[in-house]
């Protein structure tokens, strides 16, 4: 166990699986921001937008440096077909199958949002939403094999913990900005029923 | 000829009658000729192809009638060049749906006179080619008599004509809320297609044209002289009513064919209804009910709708009412319309009520210019333009509300 | 960025879909030379009203507001601010902006 788990290959996997999380994490955080109008003082929104978009970006690449990198070590059997095919993985079937399913969605939400000017919006934000479901299947995918690894150690459970309070915090933030908004809505909405008038007296 | 005078129908079960006082036509004008068939028409349709159609149209001069007064020929020619790049076969619909709330004349014509509605109608098609015909109207404001008139000539009719009914709402007559409530949408404006051309249900380019401006195509092509312009007048007093003046009418004509004593007590006019603009009565004389006549005060008579502030109303208070209804009857699809036009109904409230003061009527000529052209449709420009005339119409009274005093309503 | 003889000149036009924008305002933090910020945070055309005043009928009195927004034309972009205008258009949250006549209309 401590000379495999010096395989620089297999270092490079478990070191990228933690910072695609505190990345994943920043990401969703700053989309929530965008979706929410959210103004941080101080800080252009566009700021906030570039953040996410490079984020997400980085967040490509090191997805694919871990992955690679699974799958070229040879410590556990996941084959390149697992990596991206849920469920089919030999080693850790459930976890590794979340893992992939991340994945999936993680490219789908990326390669939409290159694409997003040549597609409709409202296609764009179905596939965007599902960027929701990347954040609790790679914790998923983190923790439960994180038996052998150090995904269950306390420092790493203190990173997932520190991250999902990020991420509730901008949910609470965005859902009193969405009462806010639709409180204006409310007081600007019709006084009255709109049965056409005669000669205003 | 006159639009508004029922034709007498031949073996047919008489029009609707027409919903109290807002149909009384004035030009009884020459008594409809004696008709051929039971469909009580002037006659059938000249035979004509697409190009003698779109020459006649040209000739006459005809313009849109639901207040753009754009050339019809113009709206046809962009219509068939869209088809023709599209490959696509355009759509034709006859608009009887008037949501301006002072606006009487196409329901009363629908009323009156739905063959030639649905006659100009048949016309259009043929110019640009429609394979389909559309109707759209509001329930109990001309609707039965242009259903039953289409009915009545199911079979005649060489395309066939589809009903659109329309809940009566102040966007609906929008051409893009047309076209998008053919399509079983909602009744809402949407912006105009990236090409700029014309509006175009699920893709297929369409004709939207005023139920008044077909049913004078359909009398150009029997060659029956132009009749005058239709209205609709109203006052504090005088419930809106449509009627028809003869050629040449001028702005005063159309208050005294009204009430004789109307022009005598009007001091201010709001000319082209609530999206229109207010004209002390004194710029309204000698001017004749067109754009041209208008264009020198800097008006446009719209759909033909007048309303008339008499001794005792406040032209502000008036607009104040006007701004609430058109923040109100927002679609509230476009930011800058549906917060601008109650910040501005607010502020115009406040001028009314005498509470503004030298800032706040700053901050309403600031309101004015921030809904300009800021929407999908011309929607907030309107308003902004009754408000705008409003202040520029009577500047005395726009004083005195700064200094809490009225010059029309005492306190 | 130097400025080029033409680089005040319009380049392009910026057309809004009202329907869709919903007043994030990154457009305005973007393309500050040509779009300002509405209290509501829709954008506005950038700079003083013209003195000479709008349309006879439309628009507020004149040198008060903001420019009055053309609607049809669309707010004018000089040739020095098309990067940020084409940033502007990829980076609005709701697709909402239209860049026409820089080089082919696509959104860039």
């Amino acid at each position: 166990m401590e000379l495999i788990a010096t395989s620089p290959l297999w270092v490079l996997a478990r070191a990228t699986g933690v910072v695609l999380l505190v990345l994943l994490t920043l990401v969703l955080a700053s989309g929530i921001a965008t979706s929410a109008g959210l103004r941080l003082a101080g800080v252009p929104r566009f700021a906030v937008q570039l953040l996410h978009r490079d984020a997400a970006l980085l967040a490509l690449v090191l997805l694919v440096v871990h992955v690679v990198s699974v799958v070229a070590d040879g410590y556990v059997d996941v084959s390149p077909l697992a990596a991206v095919v849920p469920f089919v993985s030999a080693y850790a079937p459930l976890w590794v199958g979340l893992g992939a399913l991340a994945v999936d969605v993680m490219v789908a939400v990326v390669v939409t949002s290159l694409l997003r000017a040549h597609l409709r919006l409202r296609t764009w934000r179905a596939v965007h939403l599902a960027a929701y479901a990347c954040w609790p299947l790679a914790v998923a995918h983190g923790v439960g094999v994180g038996v052998g690894t150090d995904g269950t150690s306390a420092w790493m459970l203190a990173v997932t913990a520190a991250c999902a309070l990020l991420l509730v915090a901008a949910l609470a933030v965005r859902a009193t900005t969405r009462s806010a908004r639709r409180a204006e809505a409310d007081r600007t909405a019709p006084r009255r029923s709109l049965t056409p008038a005669g000669a205003p007296r | 000829m006159s639009l508004l005078t029922p034709l007498p129908v031949a073996g047919a079960a008489p029009p609707p009658a027409a919903p109290g006082r807002a149909v009384r036509p004035l030009l009884l004008g020459a008594p409809a000729p004696r008709l051929a068939d039971r469909l009580g028409l002037l006659g059938p349709v000249p035979a004509a192809t697409a190009d003698d159609v779109l020459d006649l149209v040209r000739a006459a001069g005809l313009r849109g009638r639901g207040g753009a007064w754009r050339p019809t020929a113009v709206k046809m020619d962009a219509v068939r060049e869209r088809a023709r790049r599209t490959g696509r076969a355009p759509l034709v619909a006859a608009n009887a749906a008037e949501g301006e709330p002072l606006s009487r004349k196409d329901a009363a014509l629908a009323t009156a006179r739905p063959h030639l509605v649905l006659d100009g109608l048949q016309l259009a098609a043929r110019a640009v080619g429609a394979r389909e015909a559309l109707v759209h109207a509001h329930p109990g404001l001309g609707l039965d008599a242009l259903a039953a008139a289409a009915s009545e000539r199911a079979d005649l009719d060489p395309v066939p004509v589809r009903l659109v009914v329309v809940e009566r709402a102040y966007v609906a007559g929008q051409e893009s809320a047309v076209a998008r409530a053919a399509e079983g949408g909602p009744a809402l404006p949407r912006p105009r297609p990236r090409s700029g051309g014309p509006v175009e249900v699920a893709g297929a380019p369409a004709l939207v044209l005023n139920a008044e401006t077909l049913a004078r195509l359909a009398l150009a092509a029997r060659g029956l002289p132009t009749p005058g312009p239709l209205v609709s007048v109203s006052a504090p007093d005088l419930e809106a009513r449509a009627l028809e003046l003869p050629p040449g009418a001028r702005v005063v004509d159309a208050l005294a064919a009204a009430h004789p004593t109307l022009p005598a007590r009007t001091h201010a006019v709001l000319v082209g209804g609530y999206a229109g603009t207010w004209l002390p009565l004194a710029a309204c004389r000698g001017r004749a009910l067109t754009p041209e006549g208008l264009a020198p005060v800097g008006a446009t008579p719209g759909a033909g709708v007048l309303l008339a502030a008499t001794t005792g109303t406040c032209v502000l208070r008036t607009t104040a009412v006007v701004a609430r209804y058109l923040a109100d009857s927002s679609a509230r699809q476009c930011g800058p319309c549906w917060r601008g036009l109650p910040h501005l109904a607010a502020l115009v409230e406040a001028l009314a009520a005498g509470t503004a003061d030298a800032q706040g009527l700053a901050r309403l000529q600031e309101a004015v210019g921030l809904v300009v052209g800021r929407g999908a449709c011309a929607h907030p420009d309107g308003a902004a333009g009754t408000v705008a005339s409003a202040l520029a119409a009577v500047p005395g009274d726009v004083a005195a509300h700064l200094a809490g005093r009225c010059e029309q309503v005492a306190a | 960025m130097s400025a080029r003889p033409d680089a005040a000149s319009p380049a392009a036009s910026l057309h809004v879909d009202w329907t869709a924008c919903d007043g994030r305002g990154l457009c305005a933090e973007l393309l500050p030379e040509v779009l300002a910020a509405d209290p509501w945070g829709y954008p506005v055309a950038a700079g003083p009203h013209p003195e000479s005043g709008g349309e006879p009928g439309v628009g507020g009195a004149p040198g008060v507001g903001p420019a009055p927004w053309p609607r049809r034309e669309g707010v004018a972009v000089p040739a020095a601010a098309l990067p940020d205008a084409r940033r502007a258009v990829r980076m609005c949250p709701r697709l909402a902006l239209r860049l026409e006549g820089a080089g082919g209309d696509r959104r860039a």
